[in-house]
Parts: C-alpha cells; sequence; structure tokens
C-alpha cells in the first residue's frame, strides 16, 4: 500500500518488547510433536545472529535453495533482469520485495536454528514457468497487488502460470504467500486463488494446525509490521494495528496437506529484512523468523 | 467241458503235466503208435483192387489216425491241472473309483467306469461267471477301501488312487477267509506315492494271484493341463501376487492357449502363453491384484482346446490370502529436514502396508515425529532396548551423525538386523566416524575413510561443480532391472521404458565398493572407485535381516520432476520399503504342510513361537483356533515339538471343501497377552483334486507287474475272453490238483468220426471191400 499509516507512538513500548525478548527469551512448551532430547528447545531470537553471522560456508552449495517466485505480471517499467544484479530501474512490479536482503537474512536464522542445510546466500528467484522451478519444493511470493484495486503488477497469474504452480503443488511443492493487507488485497488474493484452484476451499488455519508447531509452538498470528502499512518512511509504526487483524490461509491437497500457505496482513519479508533496523521491533522480526521456519519445516515432512 | 482243449489244458501240455491214466508213458504209446502204424501198412499191401501208391498212402493214414485215436482214448490220456474249488475260495473284486476313471477314452466314448461296470454286471459281466466258482467279495478304492454290492455303489469320485492301501484293506478284511485271488481293475493311475508291487509280491508269496484289468488308454493323445497353481505375495506395488501356474501338454506343442483367472464368474485376469513341446510342463507366471482383503479361493482356466479328451485338468481353484495384516512398522531417523526425508513420507504415506515412524531432527537438539501410534513412541529418542526397537520390521537411517547414536544403539541395530531379522536401510551419507562402527559391517558396501578416496571423489557430495554432485542417469544393473524392488512394470520392456523416463540423479556420497555377497542394483554410470561402478543402490542379507544403501538423496525428482500422477517415486519406494520389513521375523508364524489340500487330507500345522527377543519360546502356550466353511469352530491346543526349538504342531483331517481360517494365539510365560504380535492368522483351501487328471493314462506296466510278481495275469479290458477261467485255473493256495480226462473231449470223437467217414468213403470210392 502506498498510503502510509498513520504513525504512531510506540518507540518506548517498542523498545520494552525488544528488551525483554533479548533478556527473558522465553521458552516455548514442546508440541506433542517434538521432543528435546535432552536439549533444551531453543527460542528464536534474532539477536543471537546479529553480530554472529555464519558465513564461512556461505560460498558452498547448500542442499535447500529459497526460491522466490516471480509472476509475470511485474511490467511497467520494473527491469530486474535474469540473475541478481542485473539493475534496479523504475518500479513497477512487486514480485522482489525485500529481496535479497529479506532471503539473506531469513536463511541466516535457518542456518543457525534448524539443520536445514542452508546458508545465508542460498537463495534464488525463478519465473513461475521455468521448469527448473520442479527443481525445488518450497516457492516463497509476494502476493500484493500495486497500486491497490489495479492490475498493473502484481499476481495476475497467466494460465501457463496456474498450470505450473498447480502441478508444483500436486506434485508435492509448498507455496508460501506473503505480504498483502487489508480488504482489497484479501479480494485479489481470493480472486488468484480461485483462477489457481477452483475446485478447491480457501481454508482460514488456526493455531491449533499442525503448521503451529512444528518447530516452535506459535499460538498466535503476529502481525509482522508491513512497511507502508504499519510502519511508515520516517520510522513511525502502527503496531498491532486492528485494521489489520493477521490470519493464515491455506488450500489443502486431497490428503489434507497444506499445500500453499499465505499471511494476510503481515509482512514476512519485512520482519526479516529489516531484523537489522533498530527500530523495527525484533520481536516481530522473531515472529516471522519462527512462522516461516515452521513452514519451511512443516514443507520438508509433509 | 470245452468243445477243443481249454487253454489251461493246453497250458498243462505244454508244461509237460499230460499223462495217461495207465501209466503207460508216452513213449510206449509212439512205439505202439507206430506199431499200428505198421500192421496197417502190412495189411494194405495187397488189396483186392490196384491202388496207386498216393491214394494206398492215404488210406494207410486215414485206418492208421483211427486206430491211434482209439489207442489214445483206451489208454485214457490226462491232464494234471490246478483247479479251485467251486464255492470254498473267496475271489476279491477290486474296482478304481478314483475321479480318473471318468475320463472318456473307452471305445464308444465311453468312460473308463461305465466300461469297467459293463464288464463286471453287465449282461454277460464277467462277476456272473466268477461266482459259479468263487463267493466274490467287490471293493471300491480310492485312496480308501470299501465294500460295495453292486454298481450303484460306485461313483468315480475319488481324488486320489492307492492300489497298495487298497490291496492291504482286502488282505486286512479277507485274511481269516480263504483269499483264492484278486481282481483289480483300475487305470493304474497311482497317484499316492506308495508302490504296490511290494504288497503284490507278498500276495504272491502266500499264493494269492492278483489279476489286473487295465481300463483307458495308455497314452492320452490330446490334452493340457494345469498340474500345480502356488499364488505368493510379491513386494510390488498394490498387493500384486504372483501366481505360478505349470501346464502340461501332449499333442498341442507351442500352441497358444489362454489362461484366465476368475472370482467366481467375474474374470479378474487373463493372460495367453505359448505351450511347451509335446509330453512336457511349461511354468508361466500371472499377476493377480487381489481387490478383497480376505482370503480368496480363484479359479484358473485353460482354455479347451479341439480334441480334448480329458478337460477335468483344464480348471484350478487356488487359494490367495490377501486378509488385512498390520502394518509393516519402519523406524526412520533423519538427520536433518531434506526433500529426500519429505517424499519418502509422501510415497508411502497412502500404503496402508507400511508404517513410516519418523523421527526427524529438525535442528540442533530439536526432534520431530511423525508417524508415531502414541505419544510416548520415540519419546525419548531412538530406542536403547531390544524389546523398543524390535517392535519395527526395519529401519532406515537418513544423513545422520554418529553421535546421535551410543555404541549400545548401534549394537542394538547390528541385533536388529543379525537376529530379529529386520532390515537396515541406510539412505544417506554416513560420515567417516563410522568406518569403524558395525554399520559397516552391516551394509552392502564398504565404508571408506575420505582421505583414502581418489582426489576426484573426494569432498562433495551436494549439489555443485564437483564430479560427485552433478546430475547423472543412474544405471540399472541386470539384476535391478529384473528386481521386483524396482520394478515399474510386468513387462520388461515396458519397464525399460518408464525407467528411461525417469529424471536424472543428483549427487553420489560416495562408498567403497559393493561387498562381494551384495546385490548391486543400481551404479553411477560415470563415477569409478577401485574399476567398479559406484553402487547407488545395493543389498545383501546380514544374519536373519537384510540391508541395503542407498548413496543418493536425490530419488526424490523421480517425483517433483514427474507429472503429479505419475506413480514412479511412490512405486519404487514402496517396493523398496516392503522388500526391505517383509522378511523380518515375526513372534509368530504358521505354515501348513501342503500348498493345498484335499478332502480327507491330514493337514498338519505347525507354529514357530518367538519370545520378545526373537529367540525361539519353548515355554508358550500355543492355541489353534479354527473355523471351517461350514461354520464350524475348532480349538485345539497345540504340542511342543520336543526336538525342535520354538515349534509347536498340531494335527487334523479335513473334510469339506473351501476356506479354512486359523488363528494362533500365544500365551508366553512372560504373560504378554494383549500383544498383537502373539497371534497370527493364517488360511488355507480345500480345494477339488487335480491328481486324478494329471499323468491319467493307463499305466499298463504297473499293472503287469502286479500281476506278474503275485502270479496272477494283466489283461487289458477289451480282452478279457479267457480271464475267468484264467483265474479258476491259476494255481492259488487254495486251488487242488485235478486229473482231467482228455479221452471224452469231443474234438476226439468227432475227429474220429471224420476220419472213419472219409475211410469208409475212400475205400468205397476205389471199390475195396
Amino acid at each position: 500500500m502506498r498510503n502510509a499509516m498513520p504513525l504512531t507512538k510506540v518507540r518506548p513500548i517498542l523498545c520494552a518488547v525488544f528488551s525483554s525478548v533479548i533478556l527473558c527469551g522465553f521458552v516455548l512448551p514442546l508440541a506433542n510433536a517434538q521432543t528435546s532430547n535432552g536439549a533444551i528447545p531453543l527460542e528464536f531470537d534474532a539477536e543471537s545472529f546479529l553480530n554472529n553471522r555464519v558465513d564461512t560456508e556461505n560460498e558452498r552449495p547448500t542442499e535447500f535453495t529459497w526460491i522466490r517466485g516471480r509472476y509475470a505480471n511485474y511490467g511497467g517499467g520494473r527491469s530486474r533482469r535474469g540473475g541478481f544484479g542485473g539493475g534496479f530501474g523504475g518500479r513497477g512490479g512487486w514480485w522482489d520485495t525485500d529481496y535479497p536482503d529479506a532471503e539473506s537474512n531469513f536463511l541466516r536464522g535457518v542456518q543457525r536454528y534448524t539443520n536445514i542445510d542452508a546458508n545465508s546466500k542460498s537463495y534464488d528467484f525463478l519465473d513461475l514457468t521455468d521448469p527448473r522451478l520442479f527443481e525445488h519444493s518450497f516457492l516463497y511470493m509476494n502476493m500484493k497487488r500495486v497500486p491497490i484495486g489495479s492490475l498493473r503488477s502484481g499476481p495476475d497469474f497467466q494460465p501457463a502460470e496456474i498450470e505450473a504452480l498447480r502441478e508444483f503443488m500436486f506434485r508435492g511443492g509448498f507455496v508460501l504467500l506473503d505480504d498483502f493487507w487489508g480488504d482489497a488485497h484479501l479480494q485479489d488474493f481470493q480472486t488468484e486463488m480461485a483462477k489457481l484452484f477452483p475446485e478447491r476451499e480457501l481454508v482460514k488455519l488456526d493455531t491449533r494446525h499442525e503448521l503451529f508447531h512444528t518447530f516452535f509452538d506459535i499460538n498466535e498470528v503476529a502481525q509482522i509490521p508491513g512497511r507502508a502499512v504499519t510502519w511508515n518512511y520516517n520510522g513511525g509504526f502502527s503496531i498491532d494495528d486492528p485494521n489489520y487483524p493477521p490470519s493464515v490461509y491455506a488450500i489443502l491437497d486431497d490428503d489434507g496437506r497444506v499445500m500453499l500457505v499465505a499471511n494476510h496482513n503481515a509482512d514476512l519479508g519485512d520482519g526479516w529484512e529489516h531484523t537489522f533496523y533498530e527500530p523495527y521491533p525484533t520481536r516481530y522480526s522473531n515472529e516471522a523468523y519462527k512462522i516461516a521456519i515452521n513452514f519451511l519445516i512443516y514443507a520438508f515432512t509433509h | 467241458m470245452n468243445f477243443i482243449l481249454d487253454q489251461h489244458a493246453i497250458d498243462a501240455i505244454q508244461d509237460g503235466r499230460f499223462s495217461f491214466a495207465y501209466g503207460i508213458s508216452p513213449w510206449l504209446f509212439a512205439l505202439l503208435a507206430f506199431a499200428l502204424i505198421g500192421l496197417v501198412v502190412l495189411l494194405y499191401r495187397k488189396t483186392t483192387r490196384a491202388l496207386s501208391p498216393a491214394w494206398k498212402a492215404g488210406l494207410i493214414s486215414l485206418r492208421s489216425a483211427v486206430l491211434i485215436i482209439l489207442l489214445f482214448c483206451l489208454l485214457r490220456p490226462i491232464v494234471t491241472t490246478e483247479q479251485v474249488i467251486p464255492q470254498e475260495s473267496y475271489l476279491a473284486v477290486l474296482v478304481d473309483d478314483s475321479q480318473s476313471m471318468t475320463i472318456e477314452d473307452e471305445p464308444g466314448s465311453s468312460s473308463r467306469a461305465q466300461a469297467v461296470s459293463q464288464f463286471l454286471y453287465g449282461d454277460s459281466g464277467v462277476l456272473n461267471a466268477l461266482s459259479d466258482t468263487f463267493q466274490i467279495r467287490t471293493f471300491r478304492f480310492d485312496k480308501e477301501t470299501q465294500r460295495v454290492v453292486d454298481s450303484a455303489d460306485l461313483s468315480s469320485a475319488g481324488t486320489a488312487s492307492s492300489i497298495d492301501q487298497a490291496l492291504e484293506y482286502v488282505d486286512q478284511q479277507l485274511s481269516g477267509l480263504a483269499l483264492g485271488g484278486v481282481l483289480l481293475l483300475s487305470d493304474g493311475a497311482d497317484n499316492e506315492g506308495v508302490d504296490p508291487v511290494e504288497r503284490a509280491q507278498g500276495f504272491g508269496a502266500r499264493e494269492i494271484p492278483i489279476f489286473t484289468v487295465g481300463a483307458g488308454q495308455e497314452n492320452i493323445p490330446r490334452d493340457v493341463g494345469i498340474v500345480d497353481v502356488a499364488a505368493a505375495k510379491t513386494v510390488l506395488e498394490g498387493s500384486v501376487f504372483n501366481v505360478d501356474v505349470a501346464l502340461s501338454n501332449q499333442g498341442y506343442a507351442n500352441r497358444e492357449v489362454s489362461l484366465s483367472v476368475y472370482d467366481d464368474d467375474e474374470l479378474v485376469t487373463s493372460k495367453n502363453v505359448v505351450l511347451g513341446p509335446d509330453s512336457s510342463t511349461r511354468r508361466f507366471d500371472l499377476e493377480l491384484t487381489p481387490e478383497k482383503q480376505e482370503a480368496t479361493v480363484y479359479r484358473l482356466e485353460v482354455e479347451e482346446l479341439e480334441g480334448e479328451i480329458v478337460l477335468q485338468n483344464n480348471q484350478y481353484s487356488f487359494l490367495v490370502d490377501n486378509s488385512a495384516r498390520p502394518a509393516l512398522d519402519i523406524l526412520y531417523v533423519d538427520g536433518h529436514p531434506r526433500n529426500e526425508y519429505k517424499f519418502i513420507r509422501r510415497a508411502v504415506e497412502e500404503d496402508s502396508s507400511l508404517r513410516l515412524a519418523t523421527y526427524l531432527q529438525t535442528g540442533p537438539g530439536k526432534f520431530y515425529r511423525q508417524g508415531i501410534k502414541t505419544p510416548l513412541e520415540l519419546s525419548t529418542g531412538f530406542p536403547e532396548r531390544a524389546d523398543e526397537l524390535y517392535q519395527y520390521e526395519a529401519i532406515i537411517l537418513g544423513d545422520i551423525d554418529k553421535e546421535f547414536f551410543s555404541d549400545g544403539q548401534l549394537t542394538l541395530i547390528q541385533d536388529f538386523v543379525a537376529e530379529r531379522g529386520g532390515g537396515l536401510l541406510v539412505a544417506g551419507m554416513l560420515d567417516d566416524q563410522f568406518v569403524d562402527t558395525v554399520l559397516a559391517d552391516i551394509l552392502p558396501v564398504s565404508l571408506i575413510e575420505s582421505n583414502l578416496l581418489p582426489p576426484t571423489l573426494q569432498g562433495g557430495i551436494a549439489r555443485g561443480p564437483h564430479p560427485t554432485g552433478e546430475l547423472y542417469t543412474p544405471l540399472l544393473t541386470t539384476a535391478g532391472e529384473f528386481s521386483e524392488l524396482l520394478r515399474l512394470h510386468g513387462d520388461d520392456n515396458e519397464n525399460q521404458r518408464l525407467w528411461s523416463e525417469l529424471p536424472q540423479l543428483q549427487g553420489v556420497y560416495v562408498s567403497g565398493r559393493a561387498k562381494p555377497g551384495a546385490t548391486v542394483l543400481m551404479e553411477h554410470p560415470l563415477l569409478q572407485f577401485q574399476n567398479q561402478r559406484l553402487p547407488i543402490i545395493a543389498t545383501q542379507r546380514y544374519g536373519s535381516g537384510r540391508s541395503m544403501s542407498i548413496t543418493s538423496a536425490s530419488t526424490w525428482r523421480w517425483q517433483m520432476m514427474m507429472p503429479a500422477e505419475d506413480q514412479s517415486h511412490e512405486r519404487i519406494w514402496r517396493q523398496l520399503l516392503r522388500w526391505l520389513s517383509v522378511s523380518a521375523l515375526e513372534r509368530v508364524t504358521v505354515e501348513f504342510d501342503r500348498e493345498f489340500y484335499h478332502v480327507g487330507d491330514q493337514v498338519n500345522v505347525t507354529a514357530t513361537v518367538r519370545d520378545l527377543n526373537y529367540q525361539p519360546d519353548n515355554n508358550a502356550s500355543v492355541w489353534m483356533h479354527m473355523s471351517d466353511p461350514d461354520g464350524g469352530v475348532i480349538d485345539n491346543a497345540m504340542d511342543w515339538d520336543i526336538d525342535q526349538d520354538g515349534v509347536y504342531r498340531s494335527s487334523f483331517e479335513v473334510q469339506s471343501e473351501g476356506v479354512f481360517n486359523l488363528m494362533v494365539d500365544v500365551a508366553s510365560a512372560a504373560g504378554e497377552a494383549d500383544r498383537s504380535d502373539t497371534e497370527k492368522s493364517a488360511a488355507f483351501v480345500v480345494t477339488p483334486s487335480l491328481r486324478e487328471y494329471s499323468s491319467a493314462g493307463r499305466d499298463t506296466g504297473l499293472l503287469e507287474r502286479i500281476a506278474s510278481v503275485s502270479g496272477g495275469r494283466y489283461y487289458d479290458l477289451d480282452a478279457t475272453g479267457t480271464l475267468a477261467t484264467d483265474i479258476s485255473y491259476t494255481p492259488s493256495a487254495y486251488s487242488k490238483e485235478v486229473q482231467e480226462d482228455l479221452w471224452d473231449r469231443p474234438l476226439l470223437l468227432i475227429l474220429l468220426i471224420v476220419l472213419l467217414c472219409a475211410d469208409w468213403v475212400a475205400r468205397r470210392f476205389k471199390g475195396l471191400s
């Protein structure tokens, strides 16, 4: 959303939350599906790798590669080409929002907290119709259309993309959609889902779902602040804005497994990207890492 | 008295049992005969009219013959024969009443049974003739023998023939009586495996001759028949059973015939096969995928060919036991979240025959359990006690560090494979630390420290530019191509095509060579170590169990890079894991001594019982609970076999056809009655027998041997004219020596009259007085 939200004076609260997270590092109870095997489960804390970046192995090819999907509808001047670093001309497409800093930070967290073979360089992006998509099983996409109410840029899946995405998921791939806000984006999302899976129901998951307990126990879905939505360029935040109740939608396969998950009213990408941006509340960065790690573990186990 | 000489009289003469009642030797008779001839020649020296020498010789001959016959009769010639004294001894008549007697290969397309019945009981039936001399006792026999009164008691329903048993029965029944002989009517198709010739020799020794009459044709000229059928479950995807069919063939060499399997009247599967050369038996395979999860009797039919006499052996009933069984439990431990883990899980998720209990290390000190039966399962990590680990049939180890295991746990894994008979699959990288552990012993490939590898093979197994991380098309070895573990289709060509369509793999974990006893199923096409291609999939036996190694973590590409509807990845993994786990020892196993039974057969059940540590258990209470096809239920305790550890036995006879379901329940001394693995269900089927129709040609040789060793004679059914007399005159324990006059034979009188007439006419013709 281009319209900035009113800046709220939350900085003192944020600081308190930030400190408490760092100081307390609360420990979540074990989920039924988890066991410690003698070790204490770790609560996610982005601060823990702030000064401890694991870069030594970053050139090594890893088993896991985080793939960001590039939909076709990103015209209007967006000029990112081919590989990363190919020029950042005018805006117009939003598929690469937060790319690649968000990926790099998040993968650093994955590397530190999980046994998934990844490092801060193990990311890439692919067109949805690229056959190499099927060499991966996890796909991340930004779901917002910009400007709101227009089809100028943002997901507007074309038949070939629909076919590729459906096939990707039916073969066992997992899709994570992120960063769409408010009713207008929700409608866009529903429209695209109806195009993608006319035969399937969009379900809203509550936190009892296994997805929220595969690694961390998440009992409340957080509204991860999104730039230009619940926080502004000048640093003002509208934490837990009641206008944007966070929710997680999913599409299930025939066996009840989640094959697509979408965070509405949350911006995981910003949560990762701004991990080290001091004003960004670490608590929400933590939540962004936690839920995405849960998604990843779910994708690797279901 | 016969008009001319009886055969027995001729035999007696040939045997030198001819003499003259007044004690004159045949030589003296010959001398007298010559004297008579001399006298006649003398008297014919002068005749009233002149005669040509030819006429004179003829008249001399006629007159001499008349005189010699008269002399012969006056001297009272006799033959000494053995004869049965009428009604003083018994004759046992044994009639084959087995199914083979229904074969219609007697003249006029009548069955063997009909021909025998006509021979015995028909208008000029031999029993009537024999009853003048003997007291007749008639018996029918198949695998058992019973007394019969008349032909109505014969049904030709016996499912086996035992001549030995029939002779034994007769011997027992008539042992106190004067048994003067046995008449055996059969096609000689004895199939109980006991040679009756020995018993026949015993009869011979006691001077009880056995006369045998063979029914049917020696060679069934044209026949195709099912000899044997066996069905075994495979590890192939989807409860596929392999049905092994043996077809015999006579007269239809290299002919294509259709084999069909029916469930009641519904055609389940069919296949065209080509028969072997004449007089051969060839085996064929059929794949059968039962829809019902129960023991089902199927009917196999081979098409009826023109000119076949025996149609009964063109079908065969057999049992396929597809009863629902508890899923095979597999423990899968993986060191990190990865695609291979995900897709192995997904591959078997819908396979109810397998349960994967997975223990995944998701992060440092964090584990995620899936597929667990109870909240406690794997709650303390990898099992440390045998009874915990032994509840699984197989273990899969993914990329896992040596530190994950204690030494005790590694030893436990070794015992799990070697003693419990479980399967071990290492599907991932094993680091150098495992080289000196028991895992190195168990696996089919040798483990080798990475610094001992050639430089090209060192250092990399992940994706990337390293040779070991590149894409490759794996090579199926010959063993792999035909292995049921990697079978994608029953047809070889189709299987090859499907394999060629699978995407490439990526990356190989470098191990050493395959061990000498290992079977390599798949290899790397390029990379070699010590001149041997790097094994990708290899298997071997280890102790009672099996082990397998898969040295690539990219089989998931067979799923993600193939269309969603393609089931190759699922199929391969299900087959691999079934193979791995299916042969694990069971606490209780039940075996039958035969594949199929027929009514009246004895069923021998053997149960093998193992305790919690899979050692033979001699202290168990073993109960057998059986329900028969008629709804009857039998409960029996099974008896421990003192000669074999852990083996319990029970035997019973089956009396009806159909499926028998059996449950063997074990209560061990340890008192663990509630465990499901102490029960074992099994089923067997009692089917109509086909034994009678395989090799159903008349066994003349056997019947001849029985007759000759016992002092009797063999007859074809259509050449029995002298049988009744022969039986009366054949020496036996109850026959007596009788001197039989020959002078009163009508033949001699007629001959005399003819000669006298001829002499008189000749003399009148020549005007002699």
